[in-house]
């Protein structure tokens, strides 16, 4: 999103430098997020609910704080340990010892013949088994077996269904790049500097597809935050870096000359200039690109027109899968060029919700 | 010659010569009168009927018993197959219990014949959907009775009645049970025959005498209707001469048979293996999928023949549909096909043709129309379950309309199989965001979808959120009873459907999240939660799983105020395996980013069977007698939860790292084979290692300590016992191995997890260890 009004005048220089991937925090609208983002609570200013979100209170009717019950201080209880550097594990703890029988040549198993298991036989029960991909004794190599299980049974059909439920399970290939994950960073528009919100709401690496909201502030004095509803296509064997979309405007011309301006990208110019250049295993590499098209406000999609604001361009997007950083420039024809959006992922520790449309 | 107007009373002679002659009489006076038959009925000549061809012979062989039997038979035959108002006057429980218990060898075959013919009248008129429920011994009877008349059908052919007897007993097999909940009893005990008659209709050498063609297409049909997943497989791995012999028969010149074949090809080709690593959840072998790409022309040119017939494709074969609606769920090459040709729009306007086109009219609709709006129903919603370009045309197409038209109109058993349908199509489209923002949102679907869950119960528990205590949910707990032990199973289909769309249209991105929430449905999907139906179980806690998603704590309190923990327990060791996954997704996003919920959670259930749960769910269980299910999903959800409880206070983190069982299982699942298990582990450790900055402080008890300098020695001296506690565990070696794990975000989480346990660790010195916490570690930022 930008802002229609305010820089149309401004010479078009890029404050886009190749060394600086991590956003700016001493722009002019003094963005207020820390250097280092600590983990965002649900009850924290940044969430977009938090005015109606109540606080838990001892007043609910559930929760009494008698944390004794089950808090026992670690002094007492704790075993410490107190084993010198790099010593040598204890030999007792490593593994149960009746695992160990599981490896035994005799009896072990191949790794799940998920054939075994079929939909609709939940009564058949299936054994735990540690499938050995070597027979070593060695603690290093013992760390090396795999443990295997199953993939679950289609789920239950609801009778008289004729469609099984197939799952929608969504594959991930990063911490960061999966729903529900956080960004705050900053949008660079000429001289002005947004504060910029990104929750992805939806991630399907299988079709390329991401979707989230952009939150974006003080973009113009009626409107303090305008969020939008974006969707994102993945570059790979799906969506080419050519964008081919008569309707976004951009050429091919264009599109080469803002991939360019990532760092990440440049190694790969000269392949994916070629027409029929394919990027495959996209999500194995250190760098996914995208473009993000906005595509409606939220939460009234039908609101069409924000005095002084546009959607009507899309974003080209590098997304660091090491860090979880992006970084992203905004094009559309008849705005300021190489506007660039800088976001860092709000650390949540491993806290995953977990969703999967039925 | 006997006068009509007495007939009735000679029925009832004990004389069989009088009675055979009365019978005959009747006969020839009701066939092809429709006032004779409905003057009977007035009179009450079913009874009549029925006990004469109830008769039992006792032994005694008297050609006459049977013969008054079997004229009989045909006089009731006669009645089933007039107008629906005459023949509907026949479906009472003793009709159905005297057919059926006559449906054996020793009855004559040509009574048998009029029996299945005035049964099959019956169950197409009026469609029960738990007639197998309600007379169980009907799959042993028919298996019965078709091995029975196959004898000779290898050898030298039928005789023509056989055959008939035979056509009618496939005809029935898809009456007897419409509804694929009792399909998995009832087709272990049919499978076995309907393979011998189809194998003896589509294997014959040129010797053998011609096989009846609609015996061929008709068990083939029941075949392809009874058949499981399991069964398919075996079938086509078993015979591909089969197969073959199926595929050859989807050029024959009738369309009942090339239907008939593309739907059995169809059940076998893809009875997929679930498979959450692929993106459809179930594999299938690759030549399936080549293979079912030969059905699609078949089907669409059936498709597009009904579509050009004169009546604009009310004539359309429902299972057309529904085969279609099977190709397209598994989505791929075969879905992108179908779509390509034009499938959506040929589909909605079949859909729209035969739809209610008001929400008010409550007149009947067709059996056959229904069934048709049924089919075409499911189509769009298997083909809404993969694409968004697909969810796209559907709705551009117009059919989200008739979906909010069939769920709003009345409630009638004929409109059952509709509403389900119609529930899929709204869960598949609202698999897409931005479908729930925009088209959906506007389509005023909640309150039929409402309605569809079942009237308002009466909660156990008081609902109102300021008066419950905690003692309050366990009380009264051991007293409950499943809410719905005296629903009809088909009443629960229905809602198990409807609760099934609910799932998506509650999530914290929905739109329709608030309107629906506001209709009070949550007292309805905890009730749900505790159905003796599975599938509706699994649908209420997929749904209770995504009302506490996200960070919406107002949603959170209130749900858990309705939904108790011990309900919660029971469902994490749930009899279904799914129902466990979910229940525990739902604690995992219950206990999320919220230390208060964590703390409820223990509080509410005990620390001790809290981890013994978890410890039991996360397997590896050094039993070796153990059989419990070990599936990945399970140990996926139930390490997330670990993790979250170790992102909590300082003290979650101590009462984590005091249960050594657990830890030594986390880190053994470090070499687990699927990367999902080996990142949460690694969270795990991240979470259980990592040194706080000062501000954030283990609790709000511990407030002042923790600001002041000797607080914060006090938490990074907690941190490096626990490292030393998961070190001796052995969790430097597994650590090493991670760091070339195959995936990157794996290896990069591993390097955090490495450089924290270094920071606490590395020399030993507790003043370059509280260094540690200021650098910037990838993933904690």
């Amino acid at each position: 999103m930008r802002n229609t009004f305010s820089y149309a005048h401004q010479a078009q220089t890029s404050h886009f430098s190749p060394s600086s991937i991590r956003p700016s925090t001493s722009s002019s609208s003094g963005v207020a997020h820390s250097h280092r983002p600590v983990l965002e609570r649900a009850n924290s200013s940044i969430s977009s609910t938090a005015s109606t979100v109540p606080q838990l209170t001892p007043s609910l009717p559930l929760w009494t704080r008698s944390s004794d019950l089950y808090f026992t201080p670690p002094s007492i209880s704790i075993p410490v340990l107190r084993s010198p550097r790099y010593a040598a594990p204890a030999q007792s703890e490593p593994e149960p010892i009746s695992l160990v029988s599981y490896f035994n040549p005799e009896i072990a198993m191949p790794p799940v013949p998920s054939a075994e298991l079929s939909e609709g036989e939940s009564s058949i029960v299936k054994k735990v088994f540690v499938a050995p991909t070597q027979l070593a004794t060695s603690q290093k190599e013992s760390s090396r077996r795999k443990v295997v299980s199953s993939s679950l049974p289609l789920p239950l059909e609801s009778a008289s269904d004729l469609i099984h439920t197939r799952r929608a399970l969504s594959n991930s290939s990063s911490s960061f790049l999966r729903s529900g994950s956080k960004f705050i960073g900053t949008q660079q528009s000429g001289r002005s500097t947004y504060e910029v919100h990104v929750e992805l709401k939806h991630v399907d690496m299988t079709e390329s597809f991401i979707c989230g909201y952009l939150h974006i502030q003080g973009l113009t004095e009626d409107h303090p935050t305008l969020t939008t509803y974006f969707e994102g296509q993945m570059i790979g064997p799906k969506y080419s870096f050519i964008t081919r979309r008569r309707d976004w405007g951009a050429s091919e011309k264009t599109d080469i000359a803002h991939w360019a301006r990532f760092p990440s990208w440049r190694p790969l110019a000269k392949q994916a200039k070629r027409p029929d250049y394919c990027h495959l295993d996209f999500e194995k590499r250190d760098h996914i690109f995208m473009r993000w098209k906005e595509c409606f406000l939220v939460p009234d999609h039908r609101v069409r027109d924000i005095n002084g604001a546009s959607f009507a361009g899309f974003y080209y997007i590098c997304f660091n899968q090491l860090s979880g950083s992006i970084s992203g420039l905004y094009f559309h024809q008849s705005s300021e060029k190489y506007q660039q959006l800088e976001l860092s992922h709000v650390g949540d520790h491993g806290n995953y919700y977990a969703y999967e449309f039925r | 010659m006997i006068s009509e107007d007495d007939l009735l009373p000679f029925l009832r002679r004990d004389d069989l010569h009088v009675q055979l002659t009365a019978l005959r009489a009747l006969k020839n006076s009701v066939i092809g009168h429709s006032e004779q038959k409905s003057s009977y009925l007035d009179r009450g000549v079913v009874p009549d009927l029925l006990a004469i061809v109830g008769l039992s012979s006792d032994g005694v062989h008297d050609p006459l018993y049977d013969e008054c039997r079997i004229e009989a038979g045909v006089v009731l035959g006669s009645f089933a197959n007039s107008d629906p108002e005459i023949s509907s006057r026949l479906i009472t429980e003793q009709t159905f219990t005297t057919l059926v218990q006559i449906l054996n060898v020793s009855t004559p075959p040509q009574l048998l014949l009029a029996c299945l013919r005035t049964l099959t009248a019956l169950l197409t008129a009026e469609a029960s959907t738990s007639f197998v429920h309600q007379y169980p011994a009907i799959p042993t009877a028919l298996a019965t009775l078709m091995l029975h008349y196959s004898v000779s059908l290898e050898s030298h052919g039928l005789t023509q009645q056989n055959t008939q007897i035979l056509t009618r007993l496939c005809d029935l097999v898809p009456l007897v049970a419409p509804s694929h909940s009792f399909i998995h009893a009832f087709g272990l005990k049919l499978t076995p025959p309907l393979v011998k008659v189809v194998r003896c209709t589509i294997l014959r050498s040129p010797r053998q005498p011609p096989v009846n063609r609609r015996l061929q297409s008709t068990a083939i049909l029941a075949l392809s209707h009874v058949l499981t997943p399991v069964g398919a497989r075996e079938l086509s791995l078993s015979a591909p001469e089969f197969t073959d012999a199926l595929l050859a028969l989807l050029r024959a010149p009738e369309t009942a048979t090339r239907l008939s074949s593309a739907s059995l090809l169809t059940t076998l080709y893809t009875s997929g293996l679930s498979d959450s690593g692929s993106s459809s959840g179930v594999t299938r072998a690759p030549q399936n999928e080549a293979l079912a790409l030969v059905l699609v022309p078949t089907l669409m040119k059936l498709l597009d023949d009904s579509l050009a017939a004169g009546d604009d494709g009310r004539g359309c074969d429902p299972q057309i549909l529904q085969t279609l609606a099977i190709v397209c769920r598994e989505g791929g090459e075969v879905a992108d096909r179908c779509v390509e040709v034009g499938l959506i729009k040929k589909i909605v306007s079949v859909v729209m043709l035969v739809a209610p086109n008001n929400h008010f009219s409550t007149g009947r609709m067709p059996e056959r129309e229904t069934r048709l709006l049924a089919g075409g129903l499911l189509c769009l919603a298997a083909l809404g379950l993969h694409k968004e370009e697909y969810r796209k045309s559907i709705i551009e197409a117009g059919a989200l309309g008739v979906v909010v038209a069939v769920m709003n109109r009345a409630s009638t058993p004929a409109m059952r199989e509709v509403k389900i349908a119609a529930c899929h199509v709204l869960r598949t489209l609202s698999r897409s965001v931005l479908l729930l923002r925009t088209t959906i949102v506007e389509s005023g679907v909640v309150g039929g979808v409402v309605d569809l869950l079942g009237d308002p119960v009466e909660t156990p528990m008081d609902t109102t959120v300021d008066t419950a205590e905690p003692e309050l949910l366990i009380a009264d707990y051991a007293d409950e009873k499943a809410f719905d032990i005296e629903d009809k199973t088909e009443n629960l289909e229905v809602r198990a459907a409807a609760m099934a769309a609910v799932c998506n249209l509650v999530l914290e991105f929905s739109p329709l999240r608030k309107p629906i929430l506001d209709k009070g449905i949550l007292p309805l999907i905890v009730a749900g939660a505790r159905s003796r139906y599975a599938p509706l179980r699994l649908n209420s806690v997929w749904a209770l799983k995504h009302m506490v998603y996200g960070d919406d704590m107002e949603t959170k309190a209130h749900v858990v105020s309705q939904l108790s923990f011990p309900l919660l327990m029971r469902l994490c060791d749930d009899e279904e395996i799914q129902v466990q996954e979910q229940a525990l997704d739902f604690i995992r996003n219950l206990i999320a980013r919220s230390e208060n919920y964590i703390d409820m959670f223990l509080e509410n259930v005990g620390v001790a069977q809290v981890f013994e749960l978890l410890s039991r769910k996360l397997g590896l269980d050094e039993d070796p007698n153990n059989t419990e299910p070990y599936y990945t999903e399970v140990v996926v959800c139930t390490a997330y939860v670990l993790v979250h409880i170790a992102a909590g206070y300082e003290r979650h983190r101590e009462v984590v790292i005091q249960q050594e069982e657990i830890l030594k299982k986390v880190i053994r699942l470090m070499s687990h084979e699927r990367d999902e298990v080996r990142l949460a582990c690694v969270w795990f450790v991240i979470n259980l290692t990592w040194a706080e900055e000062a501000g954030r402080g283990p609790g709000p008890e511990d407030e002042d300590e923790a600001m002041s300098a000797s607080g914060e020695i006090h938490f990074t001296e907690c941190c490096r016992r626990r490292a030393e506690v998961l070190v001796g565990l052995g969790l430097r070696e597994m650590l090493e191995v991670l760091k070339q794990d195959r995936v990157l975000d794996v290896r990069e989480k591993t390097k955090t997890a490495v450089y924290q346990i270094e920071n606490l660790l590395g020399d030993g010195n507790e003043d370059e260890a509280g260094l540690g916490m200021n650098i910037d570690v990838d993933g904690i930022n």
